[in-house]
């Protein structure tokens, strides 16, 4: 990008003469008492010129205006008061830079300023005894609209409120609207009021009165400095709201009106938002738009257009208009810095060409403006590095976003989790965009959730998510309009934005514990630039938005078609298109869940709720049991009540944790998207009891397994669109995921109709792998089994997506450590599917009461298969290494659970005892036990957090007598028996026959 | 006589900041996640002032204003928009709607209770 700093020249030589002008009047008006506003202005002036001066490359210009500004800035925080010797300086300084600015105009060597900059460095800061600061009288009048009740306005605590800013006297109300009795309306305003103001700092206009912006006032503002306007002047410019007064804004406050033009239009070229040529265009129509000094005065009514005739006649050569009207003492020298910001006031501001001349959208001003002034709080020059190299004027927080994170530390984990959810329901309404890409309620869902993240993101300083979600928010509002269809990149884009703010919010959620610099995404700076590309469709350079059609762009050249600001169009920045908010309310799941209200309950003090009314139950069955001991035979009223009541509780307390599969089913919906674009494999996805609730706890440990067994199933489970042609498949796969409940238990189904499970390869591989020996027998829930064994993969090549043989093991490991099982049915070339069988909730668990030595264990009924007590002709001992028993053509290995615990039994004999049947892991093992006891619900205790783990069992439980008994872990038991040298049933087979 | 304060708002958060600020000066706060909602909460309430955001689902900002307006008793009721738009034409379709003023996000606490404290004396 070209950017010739010498175009601009004539630009800078004109307004720093401007501001030469403006400095020596703030200058004179010191020099005539002490005037903070007067060192704002001084201050202001230089800093324009030294911004100016740094873009064009006058670097002694920008120097000396910078070592001006220093000096001035020392007495911004004096009152005003610069001592005399100062002031000389600074007189002597302005002369030099006149004379520097001549020269460098002139092509000439500029003289050398180092003798002066070393003075002015150097110079006396010690100011005299500080009078106390004059206080600015202001003329206020307030005028409600007629409507203004209508409006909620009460004019009394308006009134009130002006208090507020300082003393208040002379209060008159105006009842000059008030009509006659008979045609007065009660609910209109006919009164205004005025009064005297002695505000205790600088008044900018009406708005300053209040704390907010209020609808159906006017509020005058007159200022009543002393050697202010000559009386009889019309304060109040007609045209422009706010008047001269203007005078008295404090530097900091006109810097927020608008930013310095030239500054900001470099640091727009250097943020790459605007083209150089773009940028000078906008000056040119911003200097252009502005009315000179002369009217300037004339239109807030210092003159009248014969006095400026005369005025005109009167300069001398070379001699600028301020100069002459102020030496013939037609405007006093104070009004000139009125009259240089009515001018400002008076044209478009900078930002204002900008969106006329089609260079920025309104929103990118705004954002661009927010950077600017971000940049400007840190830097004292954000378009430039020149001031930088110079020690900072402040000293800066180390991380700026930092302090406002702490302030707002308690208020994080809220905005995580609401950021999140918002963010979920994004991808889901992407993934209908993805299918209908003009669907209105989705388009206005994922808006709205851009621009809620932004709202609260601006609260707690994160800049970085709030700048992403904006720029989302912006290309939303186009695809809203129509204007940009999401498709294709854009809806990549959208996708990648989001996925971009999960990670800044993960990266929020863990900096409470972490703290200091929030580490920013490194993804964003390309999505910013895609994402405005993508607004603008061509980069840099793209065509305004206020425009209505593309055809007619080129009328913006055209000035009658700009008349005023250009309004906004309504129905751009209007609500959410009038459908959402008329139409009757589809009720789909998504809106009825979205009225439910809620609570959000830390996860820990659920669980400890649910431990408690555990025990609650146990203590329950306690008081039955002790009440039949004491008092046998007597019915109680109470206790029956008391244990429903607790029943309930504790089914409400489990009811409390369930949550909805939906979010899992969505993580799932958008990895097959992005895998199936990944792996060019078309995949439709079917989602069925998406509502199927489930533990929050199971849920959250859910995902993973799932991920994989998905991306197994696309991956290696569908085959290639042409294979699947050649199979007499349609080219696109089918994916299926259900969730359903069935007993007690929940089932999630993974269905593909892909190549299904090759049984004899998965066999060869197995024993390849030295996983199965040759010629063992196994069944075919076995042989599929393998595929979970670690470092089992039969996938021919490995890709970055699967096949590496990690992944079906953890599906595994997790699903097991949730107290379930896995399912595999498959048909060569059909198709196959996965169903996960899991228990409700972790906290609960339906159990098989065993008696073992007059101990009570307990058996997960998830694994239990059956119980039975074998035939003698069932037993058979195995070449003296283990029992098996031998049962429908079918051998278990016998485990004797008393000697896998070490603890004693009351029976050892198979056929006097009892054997549970139970299942591990696609293989079935018999345990031999002394008696049944029955089922129960057993309200597990973890034996981690109270003990410490015990290989073989996996908690503990009370039982209604007070008791104690352990819950039995039955995949840690096989490995035990394992372990005693215990075989399996396959390898024992050979040594039966 | 407890004041009590309407906050509408789609964030909950925003809604949780808003009404912390005002519950600790001591102001009742119901709290609306749209305006449908909003509307159903103030049945049968005596509330002294309305603060609502712009941008919400179900019902909007200015749809909730208008709503409000037309019960006898929101009639003179203050309404506040809170919100991150700050654009005239925003402002102007606010006022239309019968919105006593605005508010503009990122807010400051302090000047959000002088404020309600004004309005609501």
């Amino acid at each position: 990008m070209k950017f010739d700093p010498n175009q601009y020249r004539e630009t800078f030589f004109a307004e720093a003469a401007e501001h030469l002008q403006a400095l020596e009047a703030a200058l004179l008006r010191l020099d005539a008492g002490s005037d903070p506003d007067a060192v704002d202005e001084a201050f202001r002036s230089a800093h324009t010129i030294k911004g100016g001066a740094d873009v064009v490359g006058l670097d002694s210009v920008a120097r000396l205006t910078h070592t001006l500004e220093t000096l001035l800035a020392r007495f911004r925080s004096a009152a005003g008061v610069v001592p005399r010797a100062a002031l000389d300086l600074l007189m002597e300084g302005r002369d030099g830079l006149v004379a520097l600015l001549d020269a460098e105009h002139a092509g000439a060597t500029p003289p050398d300023t180092s003798a002066l900059l070393a003075r002015l460095a150097a110079a006396p800061v010690q100011a005299a005894p500080v009078p106390p600061v004059p206080a600015r009288k202001y003329r206020v009048r307030i005028l409600p609209e007629p409507d203004a009740f209508k409006l909620g306005i009460d004019p009394l605590p308006l009134l009130r409120e002006v208090s507020d800013q300082g003393t208040v006297s002379n209060v008159a109300v105006d009842v000059s609207r008030l009509p006659p009795l008979e045609r007065l309306d009660p609910e209109r305003c006919y009164l205004s009021w005025s009064l005297d103001l002695e505000a205790s700092r600088a008044l900018s206009g009406g708005d300053d009165l209040f704390g907010f912006l209020p609808s159906g006032v006017t509020v005058e503002l007159t200022a009543e400095c002393p050697g202010g306007p000559p009386a009889g002047v019309p304060a109040s410019v007609p045209s422009a709201p706010r008047g001269p007064e203007l005078a008295n804004v404090s530097y900091a406050e006109r810097q927020a009106l608008a930013p310095d033009p030239v500054r900001f239009a470099a640091f727009l070229v250097r943020r790459g938002a605007i083209s150089a040529e773009a940028a000078l265009a906008a000056l040119e129509a911003h200097r252009d738009e502005r009315p000179s000094l002369a009217a300037a005065a004339v239109e807030c009514g210092l003159l009248d257009t014969r006095r400026l005739f005369e005025l005109v006649a009167a300069a001398l050569p070379g001699e600028g208009f301020a100069v002459t009207a102020v030496r013939c003492g037609a405007l006093l020298a104070a009004d000139l810095g009125a009259l240089l910001l009515h001018q400002e006031q008076r044209a478009l501001t900078f930002p204002q060409c900008l969106l006329r001349a089609g260079a920025l959208a309104p929103e990118v001003v705004d954002s661009e403006l927010a950077a600017y002034r971000e940049k400007a709080e840190r830097s004292p020059d954000p378009g430039r590095s020149y001031s930088e190299a110079l020690p900072a004027p402040v000293a800066l927080p180390a991380n700026p976003g930092a302090s406002m994170l702490e302030e707002n530390g308690a208020m994080l984990p809220e905005f995580c989790s609401e950021a999140d959810e918002h963010l979920e329901a994004v991808d889901r309404h992407l993934l209908t965009l993805d299918a209908r890409p003009t669907d209105a309620e989705a388009l206005n869902a994922v808006y709205r959730a851009f621009h809620s993240i932004k709202g609260v993101a601006s609260m707690l300083g994160l800049a970085e998510i709030q700048t992403l979600a904006h720029e989302a928010e912006n290309l939303l509002n186009l695809a809203r309009d129509g204007k940009v269809l999401l498709r294709g990149k854009p809806l990549d884009l959208v996708f990648a934005s989001n996925d971009s703010l999960k990670r800044q919010i993960a990266e929020v959620r863990r900096w409470p514990s972490v703290g200091g610099r929030l580490t920013s995404d490194a993804a964003v700076p390309a999505l910013l630039a895609d994402l405005r590309a993508a607004v603008g469709g061509p980069p840099v350079s793209r065509p305004p938005r206020a425009v209505p059609a593309p055809a007619a762009a080129p009328a913006v050249r055209d000035r009658s078609a700009l008349a005023p600001v250009p309004p906004a169009p309504p129905e751009r920045e209007a609500e959410p298109p009038a459908p959402v908010e008329h139409a009757p309310a589809r009720p789909d799941a998504h809106s009825r869940r979205a009225e439910k209200e809620t609570v959000r309950v830390d996860k820990d003090r659920l669980d400890k709720l649910v431990n408690t009314i555990g025990e609650l139950v146990i203590a329950q069955a306690m008081a039955q049991q002790e009440f039949d001991a004491h008092a046998p035979g007597v019915a109680s009223v109470a206790l029956p009540e008391l244990a429903k009541t607790s029943r309930d509780l504790q089914e409400l307390s489990l009811s409390l944790r369930m949550v909805p599969m939906q979010a899992t089913f969505q993580k799932m919906a958008r990895l097959v998207r992005d895998l199936s674009r990944k792996l060019n494999k078309p995949v439709d996805l079917e989602l069925h009891g998406e509502e199927t609730e489930l533990d929050k706890t199971v849920v959250d440990q859910l995902g993973d397994p799932l991920m994989h067994m998905v991306r197994n199933g696309l991956d290696h489970g569908l085959e290639e669109p042409a294979e699947r042609v050649a199979a007499g498949k349609p080219a696109t796969g089918r994916l299926a995921l259900r969730a359903y409940h069935q007993g007690g238990n929940i089932y999630i189904e993974l269905t593909d109709d892909g190549r299904g499970l090759d049984r004899d390869r998965i066999l060869r591989k197995a024993v390849e792998k030295g996983i199965v020996r040759e010629g063992q027998r196994l069944t075919d829930a076995e042989v599929y089994a393998l595929i979970f064994e670690p470092g089992f993969s039969t996938a021919k090549a490995v890709t970055d997506v699967s096949g590496r043989g990690v992944g079906m093991d953890v599906v595994r490991r997790n699903v097991e450590a949730l107290q379930g099982n896995i399912l595999i049915r498959t048909q060569l070339g059909k198709g196959t599917t996965f169903t996960v069988r899991l228990p409700l909730t972790l906290a609960i668990m339906d159990g098989l009461m065993v008696g073992l030595g007059g101990d009570v264990y307990v058996i997960p009924l998830l694994s239990v298969v059956e119980s039975f007590r074998p035939r003698r002709d069932e037993v058979r001992t195995a070449a003296a290494r283990g029992t098996v028993i031998s049962m429908r053509g079918e051998v278990y290995p016998l485990l004797r659970l008393h000697e896998l615990l070490g603890r004693p039994a009351e029976v050892t004999d198979p056929c006097r005892g009892l054997v549970v049947l139970v299942e591990d892991q696609g293989k079935k093992f018999a345990l031999l036990v002394d008696e049944l006891l029955g089922q129960m619900q057993a309200v597990v205790k973890s034996l981690d957090e109270n003990y410490q783990r015990i290989d073989g069992l996996a908690g503990a439980t009370i039982l209604g007598d007070g008791r104690v008994a352990m819950i039995l872990d039955i995949h840690g038991l096989t490995q035990l028996h394992t372990q005693f040298g215990g075989r399996s049933a396959p390898e024992l087979i050979g040594e039966l026959v | 006589m407890t004041k009590t304060i309407l906050i509408v708002d789609d964030s909950a958060m925003m809604r949780q900041m808003v009404s912390d600020v005002l519950r600790g000066a001591g102001f009742d706060v119901l709290e609306g996640v749209h305006g449908e909602d909003a509307l159903k909460r103030v049945a049968g309430r005596d509330v002294q002032l309305v603060i609502t955001d712009f941008n919400m689902p179900v019902m909007g900002g200015i749809a909730l204003i208008r709503r409000l307006r037309e019960r006898p008793e929101f009639k003179f009721t203050p309404i506040l928009v809170l919100t991150t738009e700050h654009e005239e034409a925003r402002k102007q379709e606010g006022k239309a709607a019968g919105a006593t003023g605005w508010f503009v996000k990122p807010f400051d606490p302090n000047r959000l209770v002088s404020v309600v404290n004004r309005l609501v004396p």
